[in-house]
């Protein structure tokens, strides 16, 4: 890949992240060359797409057909009350851009689905699902597998959060075979309640997923070869306790989105 | 025999399948994720799953909220 060399402005924006070696110039370049699509631009949006715009990741597209409403606020912290009634992306998308005018960012107010999510999934290195449906969840873990996109799936709901880091070219299971009823909708933030700071928790989380896989995702302690991200682990996280469980997820055979043809 | 569900001791007196303790504890399983000893169990194999002293039942609730 051939890097552009850094400006002297870009240089002093991201000197914390040039400083550390484990992302260094080279891992900037590769920041600011990425293209991360953030579907859901609420309580685990937000964060998520504000640590990647400050972090320097190039092109984020971020998708929501929501506008802002005076209980978002709560939690959907790029938002403040003289957006209420306007959409949600292209809100976020103007907070980012004041706070980094050096990325690009483009707002899609349409609502996912199978169809958009296949030309937006295609454009993209990577996808974070920040959805507050099940529905939605199905198809963008369809588009990512079918597409080989990696995808960073997280939920929230009350003190506990969740969060899963899919890549289609591992072995490990996809969302489908994590819930394989698409039936019903359990309960939302909207009407199950959620503490902000646990949905800012797992957004960051996210954002920090995306920051190990783009700049490069092993490292090599002693000569051995370590993923910075926990692929196929179910990551959740209890505010009430304070703990996180991982669970691994096999690949289920039967499954219709990843099972088949990948198989093993 | 004794298993822990969601880190709660549990005596069970005879043999049984991961379906079946589901079952007799009342477990709702529309969706949840059950993971034995750390890894996520297919529904398919629920029924086929002994369980040994000391298994770890781990059962986790979707949450779709974003
Ligand atoms: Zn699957």
């Amino acid at each position: 890949m051939v890097h552009n060399k850094l400006n002297d402005e870009q240089l002093l924006r991201y000197s914390s992240n040039i400083l550390m070696k484990e992302i260094g110039e080279a891992g900037q370049q590769r920041l600011l060359k990425s293209h991360v699509l953030i579907i859901g631009l609420g309580g685990l949006g937000c964060p998520a797409s504000q640590y990647l715009a400050s972090s320097g990741v190039g092109q984020l597209t971020l998708v929501d057909h929501d506008t802002v409403s005076l209980s978002n606020l709560q939690r959907q912290t790029l938002y403040s009350v003289t957006n209420i009634g306007l959409h949600k992306a292209k809100q976020a998308a103007d907070c980012l851009l004041r706070s980094n005018p050096d990325i690009n960012v483009t707002a899609v107010t349409e609502k996912a689905s199978q169809q958009n999510l296949e030309t937006l999934v295609a454009a993209a290195d990577l996808v974070l699902d920040c959805t507050d449906n099940r529905k939605t969840r199905y198809l963008i873990n369809q588009s990512c597998y079918r597409l080989k996109t990696p995808l960073i799936s997280a939920a929230a709901r009350g003190f506990n959060g969740q969060l899963i880091a899919l890549n289609p070219e591992h072995d490990h299971g996809c969302y489908q075979c994590l819930y394989p009823d698409s039936v019903t909708e359990p309960l939302n933030c909207s009407n199950a309640g959620i503490a902000a700071p646990v949905v800012g928790i797992i957004g960051a989380s996210q954002a920090l997923n995306a920051i190990n896989y783009l700049t490069l995702d092993t490292i090599t302690p002693n000569a051995l070869t370590i993923d910075k991200l926990p692929w196929g682990y179910l990551q959740s996280f209890n505010g009430l306790t304070q703990h996180w469980q991982t669970l691994y997820l096999p690949r289920d055979t039967s499954c219709p989105v990843c099972g088949g043809e990948h198989a093993h | 025999m004794r298993i822990k569900i969601n880190d709660q001791g549990l005596e069970l007196t005879e043999q049984s399948s991961l379906a079946e303790l589901l079952s007799a504890q009342n477990i709702d399983t529309t969706a949840i994720a059950v993971a034995l000893n750390g890894k996520i169990m297919h529904r398919g194999h629920w029924q086929q799953t002994k369980l040994n002293d000391g298994d770890t039942i781990t059962l986790v609730q979707a949450v779709a909220g974003g």
